[in-house]
């Protein structure tokens, strides 16, 4: 990596160049039938460089022809991006404890052993499809540039992941666990997998209308995309953000403070660093419905005049570990707050619709009827719709158990966040 | 390269293995508003292994040569380990050996286009939108996949295809007062670069649509009976019963396996629907699938019953069914799973006058805006629509998104027009993301749809 940066900075005034080696590993088992057992060794180099004023970049999986490299990244400067920032200089980061070991030593008979055990545990009764997964990933992370920074880092990720599927759909009430090092799933957390779904066996009829919706993880990317997309500094940039001018607003409920922190051990996906070699840390987004800050990188940093908030990845700015603070109710507490409502495990189409302007509709993949504060069944064939910003004015309560829900299906990478009750949201149904 | 191919097949003890390498070209241009962010020229590559033994299969998939023995050592382990466990014992549908390269006739190869003329073209469209009244900002991008793919097995395929695939993308915000609302056009060179040069209408249509969508009424939650456009068609056709007839995502649903069997009356007698991944210059149109199957053409449902279904070799072999040639990957990323081509319903002889005065009163919904599946359950959002009074297209309808249930709403196909059309841009993100699989249709009347809204 030093001689590919050597080789860069013949040819532009800055360079960088950061390497990213994977192994992953992951045994999947469906209908308690184990499927498969997939393995992926990989290894990326990726080189940008600035000279006059304007940013290349090139991607390599090995540096056989470093000079190859080099070339490909200035053919790039013919497009002439502006770069509008300097790489930066960071000096070493404090060591994450996120790598062991015993995540690449794993051995795939053992992730097999413990997805059986899984099926075996959930597989009491008599038809239920389950499925069960358990991965183990290992990455070592490299960022070198001509400013001096040297950082690197070592992360590991052990997964496991339980559900059990309705038959005659493929929507299921879904679980997942992370740590650093291999463990085995909670017993608390295969209990609400199977409360759950045994909950929702009967189908109830439902009639749409104005009610309480108890978002859970798995379905709050239907609210929280919407404020991750305003909150861009791109959509800042663009003019298109509802939130532009709005930072020390009360924008949310007071009692919702969402940050995203890819430092914490709580995250599941753990960086020391981010893409341009900045220190990650926590970045608050709403402290109590306040909007604090619009989330950037280095460029947009630069260009929009604000304080770098170090959430640059894949080359923009995003946010790989958001959290949103737990409040004091358990499930069954906020269960019991539901006079008319619906449960929203799953949702289907959360990427359709207004996004940046916060409108959502979308349909309930998996949805639990609530009548005085005592699960009915399921409901299907049903939408809920509204704006996020409205919705989440309208929040009772939040949860206080936390699990790992998607936050958008653009960054991949899930969000920690509990349950919150929300009331006032519109229902459309068959009925 | 086929000789690095079978160094590394020949040092496996299976009972059947297969390797793919991809050189990858990736060639992005994009403008933010009107700053040109974006000009890169990426190429990459890597392979993924795949061994049959003793009843187990496995992939691994690694990006150095160098890695090759590990991974061959790996996915014969885990084969063996998966083999021990399973009580059915995985087993693969036999194919024909195919000795073939597959190199495509472009109308205009973006390779020789110069990235000066590609972003002059981008910079003119971004320029069209930047210029109207009410458009607040935009993001066009120019994406240019090349995969050069080489394929081979133990049994003696070999096989060398490219898809060149050169796409535009042009997203508008337009705004009004405190009313924001975007509007986007995907297209896909289907058969060369040619066709990106001649987007001006198109580009110019779409920026209307976005102003006027600035005046359009949010629709109304509830259910209505709908006439859905042929983009609208194609989306429901792909999300709702398409990823169903892939034989890889029912086939450990016995539920769904149940009632997808072949010969369920899915639809009432004037519903066909297809899969033709051999149809000429579509952009889900190839050769041979990533396992080296020939692809053909597949009627999924003929006459409202269910008749056929997309395979693997492995699903192929378990569901004691003919193999179809569907086993396709994104990239040099992931094993092959098994993909729609080009999807559509059959058109009939109704006129889109015929099908609105048949729906009387209700919904005419336009255009696809994502979609996504959950077993038998489907939603979609359409970009806009009209309501319908007496025949008639009435005001326009924004934030639309539409549920259903795969079953009931096949049943409810009431007539099926005569306008046919397939897409112009593809792509599915069924775990992975395959930009070149299309769908289309003609228009449709579809009874009692369930819409969100406020």
């Amino acid at each position: 990596m030093e001689k590919l940066l050597e080789y860069a900075l013949k040819a532009a005034e800055q360079a960088e160049v950061t390497c990213t080696e994977s192994q992953s590993d992951r045994v999947g088992y469906q209908n308690a039938q184990l499927q498969s057992i997939d393995t992926s060794f990989n290894t990326t180099y990726r080189l940008r460089i600035i000279r006059d004023g304007k940013i290349g970049t090139a991607v390599s999986h090995n540096l056989d022809d470093r000079r190859r490299l080099v070339e490909n990244a200035v053919a790039s400067l013919h497009g002439n991006v502006k770069a509008e920032f300097s790489f930066p200089f960071t000096p070493p980061v404090e060591p994450l404890d996120a790598w062991s070991p015993r995540v690449a030593e794993h051995p795939n008979a053992e992730k097999v052993a413990m997805a059986e055990e899984i099926c075996q545990r959930l597989g009491g009764k008599p038809g239920r499809e389950i499925s069960s997964g358990v991965g183990g990933f290992s990455q070592v992370r490299r960022h070198l540039n001509s400013k001096g920074t040297d950082l690197e880092e070592k992360k590991s990720t052990f997964s496991v992941s339980a559900a059990l599927t309705f038959p005659g759909s493929a929507s299921s009430v879904y679980r997942y666990q992370t740590r650093k090092a291999p463990f085995e799933i909670d017993a608390t957390v295969l209990n609400e997998v199977e409360e759950l779904f045994d909950k929702a066996q009967t189908t109830v009829p439902f009639e749409g209308g104005k009610m309480k919706v108890l978002f859970m993880p798995h379905s709050l990317v239907t609210l929280i995309w919407r404020l991750l997309a305003a909150t861009s500094a791109v959509s800042v940039d663009m003019k298109t953000s509802p939130l532009i001018g709005k930072i020390g607003e009360q924008i949310i409920d007071p009692k919702l403070t969402i940050y995203d922190d890819p430092r914490s051990p709580l995250s599941a996906f753990r960086s020391g660093f981010d893409s341009d070699g900045m220190a990650t840390g926590r970045f608050t987004l709403f402290d109590k419905g306040v909007l604090k800050g619009y989330y950037n990188n280095l460029k947009y940093a630069t260009r929009l005049k604000q304080k770098p908030t170090a959430t640059c990845w894949n080359g923009g700015p995003g946010l790989v570990s958001l959290h949103i603070e737990p409040g004091e109710r358990s499930f069954e507490e906020l269960v019991a707050m539901m006079d008319r409502g619906v449960i929203l495990e799953s949702a289907m189409g959360a990427h359709s619709g207004n996004i940046t302007q916060g409108e959502y509709s979308v349909g309930g993949a998996a949805a639990l009827y609530v009548e005085n504060g005592q699960i009915k069944g399921r409901v299907k064939d049903i939408m809920i719709a509204g704006n996020a910003y409205e919705t989440l004015n309208n929040v009772l309560a939040v949860g206080r158990d936390a699990q790992f829900g998607m936050v958008s299906y653009q960054m991949r990478y899930p969000g920690v966040m509990p349950p919150i009750l929300c009331e006032n949201v519109n229902i459309a149904s068959r009925q | 390269m086929f000789e690095e191919l079978e160094k590394i097949l020949s040092g496996i003890d299976a009972d059947f293995a297969d390797i793919r390498y991809e050189r990858v070209s990736d060639s992005p241009i994009q403008f933010i508003g009107n700053e040109l962010t974006e000009v890169s020229a990426n190429k990459t590559d890597g392979y993924v292994l795949r061994v049959l033994k003793n009843g187990g299969f496995s992939s691994v998939t690694f990006s150095s040569p160098a890695d090759a023995p590990r991974a061959a050592k790996k996915a014969q382990a885990n084969a063996m380990l998966l083999g021990e466990k399973r009580d059915k014992p995985i087993r693969m549908a036999s194919s024909e050996k195919v000795v073939d390269t597959v190199i495509p006739e472009l109308k205009g190869d973006p390779r020789e286009v110069t990235i000066d003329e590609k972003i002059t073209i981008l910079r003119g469209y971004n320029q069209t939108a930047l210029n109207t009244k009410n458009i607040i900002s935009t993001i066009a991008r120019y994406d240019e996949v090349i995969r050069d793919k080489f394929y081979m097995n133990t049994e003696g395929s070999r096989i060398q295809e490219q898809l060149v695939t050169p796409s535009m993308r042009l997203q508008a915000t337009a705004k009004d007062g405190t009313i924001v609302q975007p509007a986007s056009l995907a297209y896909s060179g289907r058969f060369g670069f040619d066709e990106l040069r001649y987007l001006h209408k198109r580009v110019e249509d779409r920026l209307k649509l976005a102003i006027d969508l600035l005046s359009a009424e949010p629709v109304k939650g509830g259910s209505y009976n709908c006439v859905l456009n042929y983009g609208l068609t194609g989306v429901f056709t792909h999300e709702a019963f398409g990823h169903f007839s892939e034989a890889d995502i029912i086939e450990n649903l016995p539920e769904m396996r149940r009632k997808m069997a072949l010969g369920a009356e899915l639809g009432s007698d004037i519903l066909n629907i297809i899969d033709d991944a051999t149809a000429a210059d579509q952009i889900g149109t190839y050769t041979y699938d990533d396992e080296g199957v020939p692809v053909r053409k597949v009627y999924l449902i003929k006459d409202g019953v269910l008749s056929g279904r997309l395979h693997s070799r492995r699903t192929s072999m378990e569901f004691g069914e003919p193999l179809t040639g569907h086993c396709v990957a994104a990239d040099y990323n992931y094993d092959p799973i098994i993909r729609m081509g080009n999807i559509f319903i059959e058109p009939r002889d109704k006129s889109f006058e015929e099908l609105l005065a048949e729906l009387d009163d209700g919904l005419y919904l336009c255009d696809p805006q994502g979609g996504e599946t959950h077993g038998e359950n489907f939603s979609f959002g359409a970009v806009y629509g009209f309501i319908v009074k007496n025949g008639k297209k009435q005001q326009m309808i924004r934030d639309i998104n539409i549920s259903g249930n795969l079953y009931q709403t096949l049943k409810n196909i009431q007539s099926i027009g005569n306008d046919f059309r397939l897409r112009d841009a593809g792509g599915c993100g069924k775990g992975q993301i395959n930009i070149r699989s299309s769908n289309g249709g003609p228009s449709i009347l579809v009874k009692d749809l369930v819409i969100g809204g406020r």
